[in-house]
C-alpha cells in the first residue's frame, strides 16, 4: 500500500468534477448559512460559510468521490469577509443569552489550511468568539494532513481560544486503506489519521471523527460492515465522538455518475440504524451523534418512503441511547427485504444494484 | 476442462463434469459466502443477519421435504464467493501472486463436493469500465496447481466491451465457470439480455460453464435453451419476503421445491428433445420472455445446434414456433436442396392432413386413388406437393422426412399473415424452379386457394383450380371436377417410360439431407431396392449395402460404401486426428476439423488429415462444438475401415 491514491479513480473524479464545475461556473453565488437550535441545556449554532473550498477538492486529485460540497464554494471568487463575520455575530446576537452556546462552523474544507481559510479571517473569527463569553464549544473541521503539519496554528488557536473548547472533525471514513484509497479518494490512510489524532488530542483538543456510510462501489453489506469496523478502529484510536454520515449524492460527484446509471444508490436507513446499534450496544458511553443530510429523498439515504420518519426517530433514540423495539419488522413490511437484500449474496455478482428492491418485489426491477 | 456435452437442443446442453464428485447440468450452484475478517461473526450482526457458511440454508431446510430434492442437491457444485479485494484491504496493484487473490488458501479446499471459486473482483476497475487491465492482472498471474474438486469461476459484469479480452484468458485456463452476474438486473430488458448472450457465447468457449445467478424460475428453460448450464435459489429467497404477489403466474409463491422441479423440468425437456416445446410454454407467461424467444429466432444461429431429428412429433403451436429451428431448416432445404425431378411434366398442389405421413391419411389415399384413376400410366409423371403451415412446401418424396411426417399444428382454418406470407414465398420459390411448360393443378379450397392464387399470379403462371371455393374436398362433387380437371389439364402431357418412384423418392431425400444434386451422385439408376417404404428401404448396390431409408425420421443412413461415393462431394465431414480409429465413438479430443453445418444426428464421413475415408457414423453434436470442445462424444460410428 506505497501510493494513496489511485490514478483511474482520482482522474475519473476529477474529469467529472472539473465538468461539472465549469458548467456551473457563471450561476456561482458564494452562501453563507446559519442554523440555530435550542435544546433544554444549550444552543447549537450549526453555520457553514463558503470560503476558497476544500484544496483537496480543487487540487488534480479530482478530491473524494462523494463530496459536492464544492459546488457552493467561493472557489475563484473573492472570498466575502464581511458577509462571513457579519452572519456569525448576528447569529451570537439572536441566540438565547441565558444559555451556553455550541459553535459549529464548516467551511467544507479544512479550517487551518492558509489555502482555504486566510490567517486574517481566522483570526477575525475566533475574535468574534471569544467576544460573548458564553460559547463553551468551537466545532470546526480539518483534514489530519493540517492537524500534522500546521500544529503551530492550531495550538495557537487553541490558546486564543481558551476558555472554549476546540473540537476537530477529521473526515475518516474507513478504516480500510483499500477502501480509502480505491472507494472514498480520501487521499491518506488509516496512519495518518492516527498519527494526527494522537498528537492532537495531547494538546486536549476534542477529535470528532466522521465515518460515511457506504461509499461508492461496495454492497449494502459491505458498508456496513466497513462502517463497523470503522468505528470500532476509530474509537481504539482515541476519538471523543463519531459522527455517522450517510452518503449523499452531490452534483459533479462520482457517485453522481453512479447513481445515474443505477450504480450506486444511498445506504438504507435501516443499514444507519443497523450501524449505530451495533456501536451503541457494542460502546454504550460512547458520545455518538448523526444527522443524515436529505433522508427520505432520493438522493440521500432511504428507505420505503413509507418509513422514513419513523426509522430517523429510531436512530435518534439509539443515538441518545434509549430503548428501541426488539422486532424491527413490524415497523414496515421493507424492513424484510432489505434483510434479504443484506443476507443474499445477490449484490455482489453485480455492477447495478437493487435500487427498486426499496418498493419492489426483485422481479419489477 | 472437464465438461463433457451429453446432449444439445439450441444452445442448451445436458453436460456432465466428470471428477470425484461429478454432477450433470443444468444445475443449481449452492452458495458459500466466505466471512473473511470474522467480524461479522463476532457478534457484530444480529442472530438473523448472521452470515451463514452456506446462505442458502434458512429457506432451504425448511422446504426441501421430499428426499428427492435433498439428495439432488448434495450432487450439485458449491460457489464460493468471496469479497471484494477492497474489502480484503487490497488493491489489483498488490495482486503479485495467486494466493494474493484470495482471503484463504483455496489450493488447500478439501471438500469433497465439486467447488468453485470466483475470482474477487477489483471495485474501481470493474465499477470503472476497465475490465481489461482486472483481466490482463489475472493473466499475467502465474496459476496455481488446484486439486482436482477446486476449481476458479470469473464474474463477468454486462459491458459488451470486454468480452473480446475475454478469449485468451479463458482459453488454458482453469477458469471453468463463468457468472453472468448481471444478468438478474438484465430480466426485463430482453433485448440488451439477448445482446450479451450473443457476445457471452462467441467470446466463451462452449467448454465453460455458464452461470445466471438470481433469476425466476420461469426463466430456466428458456435460458437453458440459450446456453446456460447453472442456476441458483437466490430468487426463491428473495421473493419470499414480497408479500405481493406476483404478476407471473409461475412465479406464485414461488418455493425451493417449485424452482427444483423447474430445473428437472428443463432437464426432462433436454433428455427428450422438448426444450424448445417447453421454452414456448413458459414464455407465454411473461412478455419479456416471449420477446426474448421471438429476438432468439431472427438473432441467433440456433439451427446448427437442433438435432436433425428430434422427437416423434413436433409441436407448432404458436407464432413462435413458424420459426423454430427445425421448421427454418426445412423451409430453408425445401427452397435451396430441392430440386423437381427431371421427368416430371405435371404439379398437383394439395391441402395437407392431420395424419403424417399424409399419404396415410384418409383425404390423400382418397385424392391418390382420383390421381392414379385419370392418369394410369402418366402417374410417375406427376409430382404431388402439399401446401401446409408452418412448412410450407413439402413435396410427395419428403413426406417422411423429419419434420414434415411429425408436426403438429393446431388446426383452426385461419391463417395468420405471417403463415401466409411464408407459404406465398415458399411457393414461388417453387414454382421458380419449374420449367415454364408445366401444368399446375391445385385441388385446394379456402385460404390455401387465395395463396396459391397470389402465389401463382406473383410468379405469372397459370394455375388450374376447382371452380369453388369452399367445401369439403372430399365431397364426391369434388372428387368429380378434380378428376376432370386432372384429365383437362394434363391430356396433352406425353407419356414417357417409367422410372423407379422408389429411386426418385431416395435422391429427393439424399438431396435434401447431403445438398443439392447428391441423390444422383450416392444412388445411380443400378441399385437393388428391398423392403417397402413404411418399414424401411435397404439399398444395395453390386450385392454391397449402400443405405438404409429409416421410414421413422425419413432420412437415409449411410454405409461404408456410400462414405466412398459421397467423399469430396458432401460437406458433412469430419477430420480425425490420426488414421486408425478404435472402438466405436470418436471422442471430441481426436476432432481437429469439422464443419460448421454438422447438426446433432447429421450423417458424417470421418477422414484423416490426408482426406483418406475411414469410417461413416453419426454426430452426437454439432460440427462447431466438435471442434472446440476438449471432451466426450463425438461420432458414433457405423462402419469404418478396415485394416489388414
Amino acid at each position: 500500500m506505497s501510493l494513496p491514491r489511485n490514478p483511474l479513480l482520482s482522474s475519473t473524479i476529477y474529469k467529472l468534477r472539473q465538468e461539472f464545475l465549469e458548467l456551473e461556473k457563471d450561476s456561482l453565488k458564494p452562501k453563507t448559512w446559519f442554523k440555530l437550535t435550542e435544546t433544554m441545556e444549550k444552543v447549537v449554532i450549526t453555520g457553514v460559510i463558503p470560503t476558497r473550498g476544500c484544496s483537496w477538492a480543487l487540487s488534480e486529485t479530482g478530491g473524494c468521490s462523494v463530496c459536492g460540497y464544492i459546488n457552493d464554494s467561493s472557489r475563484d471568487h473573492k472570498i466575502p469577509s464581511e458577509q462571513i463575520i457579519e452572519h456569525i455575530q448576528q447569529s451570537l446576537n439572536q441566540a438565547n443569552p441565558s444559555k451556553p452556546i455550541e459553535f459549529k462552523l464548516f467551511n467544507s474544507g479544512s479550517f487551518f489550511d492558509e489555502d482555504d481559510i486566510p490567517q486574517k479571517l481566522r483570526s477575525q473569527i475566533i475574535d468574534l468568539l471569544k467576544k460573548p463569553n458564553k460559547i463553551r464549544l468551537f466545532s470546526v473541521e480539518s483534514r489530519p494532513e493540517y492537524l500534522l503539519n500546521h500544529q503551530d496554528i492550531i495550538n495557537e488557536t487553541n490558546i486564543r481560544l481558551k476558555p472554549i473548547t476546540l473540537e476537530i472533525g477529521v473526515g475518516m471514513e474507513s478504516s480500510n486503506d483499500a477502501i480509502l484509497r480505491d472507494c472514498w479518494n480520501k487521499g491518506f490512510l488509516l496512519d495518518d489519521y492516527r498519527e494526527s489524532v494522537q498528537i492532537t488530542r495531547l494538546n486536549g483538543i476534542r477529535i470528532k471523527t466522521y465515518v460515511l456510510i457506504k461509499p461508492p462501489f461496495l454492497t449494502e453489506l459491505e458498508a456496513i460492515c466497513d462502517s463497523i469496523r470503522t468505528s470500532i478502529d476509530a474509537i481504539e484510536i482515541g476519538t471523543d465522538i463519531i459522527s455517522f454520515n450517510p452518503c449523499t449524492v452531490q452534483n459533479g460527484t462520482l457517485v453522481n455518475f453512479l447513481a445515474k446509471k443505477n450504480r450506486f444508490s444511498p445506504p438504507w436507513l435501516w443499514s444507519v440504524l443497523h450501524v449505530i446499534k451495533t456501536i451503541r450496544n457494542q460502546f454504550p458511553e460512547q458520545e455518538l451523534i448523526c444527522e443524515p443530510i436529505a433522508a427520505g429523498k432520493q438522493r440521500g439515504p432511504h428507505n420505503c418512503g413509507k418509513c422514513d420518519k419513523n426509522v430517523l426517530d429510531l436512530i435518534n433514540r439509539v443515538i441518545n441511547s434509549k430503548q428501541i423495539p426488539n422486532d424491527l419488522s413490524n415497523i414496515c413490511p421493507c424492513y424484510k427485504r432489505w434483510q434479504v437484500l443484506v443476507t443474499t449474496p445477490i449484490e455482489v455478482f453485480r455492477t447495478r444494484n437493487h435500487s427498486k428492491l426499496r418498493f419492489l418485489n426483485p422481479l419489477n426491477e | 476442462m472437464s465438461l463433457e456435452i451429453e446432449k444439445c437442443e439450441g444452445w442448451g446442453r445436458i453436460g456432465r463434469v466428470f471428477g470425484k464428485n461429478g454432477f450433470i447440468t443444468p444445475n443449481i450452484v449452492l452458495l458459500r459466502f466466505f466471512d473473511q475478517d470474522s467480524f461479522l461473526s463476532q457478534n457484530f450482526l444480529p442472530k438473523s443477519l448472521k452470515c451463514q457458511e452456506n446462505l442458502i440454508p434458512s429457506v432451504l431446510e425448511k422446504e426441501i421435504k421430499s428426499e428427492k430434492d435433498s439428495l439432488s442437491l448434495q450432487l450439485s457444485p458449491k460457489l464460493f464467493i468471496y469479497p471484494s479485494l477492497q474489502m480484503q484491504g487490497k488493491s489489483l496493484n498488490d495482486i503479485s501472486c495467486f494466493e494474493d487473490l484470495f482471503p484463504i488458501d483455496i489450493t488447500k479446499n478439501s471438500d469433497s463436493i465439486a467447488s468453485y471459486h470466483i475470482i474477487p473482483w477489483d471495485l474501481p476497475i470493474i465499477n470503472l469500465g476497465q475490465y481489461n487491465s482486472y483481466l490482463k492482472v489475472l493473466n499475467d498471474i502465474n496459476e496455481p496447481e488446484l486439486s482436482n474438486n477446486t476449481k476458479l469461476a470469473l464474474n463477468v459484469p454486462l459491458m459488451p466491451e470486454i468480452f473480446t479480452q475475454l478469449l485468451p484468458i479463458l482459453k488454458d485456463s482453469t477458469i471453468e465457470m463463468v457468472c453472468l452476474g448481471d444478468m438478474s438486473s438484465l430480466i426485463t430488458h430482453p433485448t440488451l439480455l439477448l445482446k450479451f448472450l450473443l457476445h457471452i457465447n462467441s467470446w466463451v468457449s462452449p467448454n465453460i460453464m455458464l452461470y445466471a445467478p438470481g433469476v425466476p424460475s420461469s426463466y430456466i428453460p428458456i435460458l437453458v435453451y440459450l446456453g446456460i448450464d447453472l442456476f441458483d435459489l437466490l430468487f426463491v429467497e428473495m421473493s419470499s419476503v414480497s408479500k405481493k404477489r406476483s404478476d407471473l403466474i409461475f412465479e406464485q409463491n414461488i418455493t425451493v421445491e417449485f424452482f427444483l422441479e423447474r430445473l428437472w423440468l428443463t432437464k426432462k425437456a433436454l433428455e427428450t428433445g422438448k426444450l424448445r416445446d417447453l421454452s414456448r410454454i413458459f414464455a407465454n407467461s411473461f412478455p419479456p420472455l416471449k420477446t426474448l424467444l421471438r429476438v432468439a429466432d431472427s438473432q441467433i444461429p440456433l439451427e446448427n445446434n437442433t438435432p436433425l431429428y428430434g422427437p416423434n412429433t413436433l409441436f407448432c403451436t404458436d407464432e413462435t414456433d413458424f420459426t423454430r429451428p427445425e421448421v427454418t431448416r426445412f423451409r430453408k432445404r425445401v427452397q435451396t436442396r430441392y430440386t423437381p425431378p427431371k421427368h416430371i411434366r405435371g404439379i398437383i398442389f394439395l391441402p395437407c392432413s392431420a395424419k403424417k405421413p399424409y399419404s396415410k391419411s384418409k383425404s390423400h389415399s382418397l385424392f391418390r386413388r382420383v390421381i392414379k384413376r385419370n392418369m394410369k400410366r402418366k402417374y410417375h409423371l406427376i409430382e404431388e406437393v402439399i401446401l401446409t403451415s408452418p412448412l410450407g412446401v413439402v413435396p410427395r418424396n419428403l413426406e417422411y422426412t423429419f419434420p414434415a411426417g411429425h408436426y403438429d399444428i393446431p388446426v383452426t382454418g385461419k391463417w395468420s399473415e405471417i403463415e401466409k406470407k411464408h407459404l406465398i414465398t415458399d411457393i414461388t420459390y417453387f414454382i421458380d424452379k419449374l420449367s415454364p411448360n408445366i401444368p399446375m393443378v391445385g385441388y385446394v379450397t379456402g385460404k390455401e386457394r387465395e395463396i396459391l392464387i397470389e402465389a401463382c399470379s406473383r410468379s405469372d403462371r397459370p394455375i388450374h383450380l376447382l371452380s369453388e371455393e369452399d367445401g369439403s374436398l372430399t365431397s364426391r362433387e369434388n372428387l368429380q371436377e378434380f378428376s376432370r380437371l386432372l384429365q383437362d389439364t394434363f391430356s396433352s402431357v406425353p407419356s414417357k417410360p417409367k422410372i423407379s418412384a422408389q429411386l426418385t423418392f431416395l435422391r429427393t431425400v439424399a438431396d435434401y439431407q447431403f445438398g443439392k444434386g447428391i441423390g444422383s451422385i450416392l444412388i445411380p439408376n443400378n441399385v437393388q431396392i428391398y423392403g417397402r417404404k413404411d418399414f424401411g428401404f435397404r439399398v444395395q448396390l453390386e450385392n454391397k449395402h449402400l443405405l438404409t431409408f429409416r421410414p421413422k425420421t425419413g432420412l437415409l443412413t449411410l454405409s461404408l460404401e456410400a462414405g466412398e461415393r459421397l467423399s469430396g462431394y458432401t460437406s458433412n465431414t469430419v477430420t480425425f486426428d490420426g488414421d486408425n480409429i478404435e472402438g466405436s465413438t470418436i471422442f471430441t479430443n481426436a476432432i481437429i476439423k469439422a464443419n460448421e453445418e454438422i447438426c446433432p444426428n447429421d450423417e458424417v464421413l470421418v477422414v484423416s488429415t490426408t482426406d483418406e475415408l475411414l469410417a461413416v457414423g453419426t454426430s452426437y453434436i454439432s460440427g462447431d462444438l466438435l471442434v472446440k470442445m476438449k471432451r466426450g462424444k463425438g461420432i458414433k460410428i457405423r462402419q469404418k475401415v478396415r485394416r489388414k
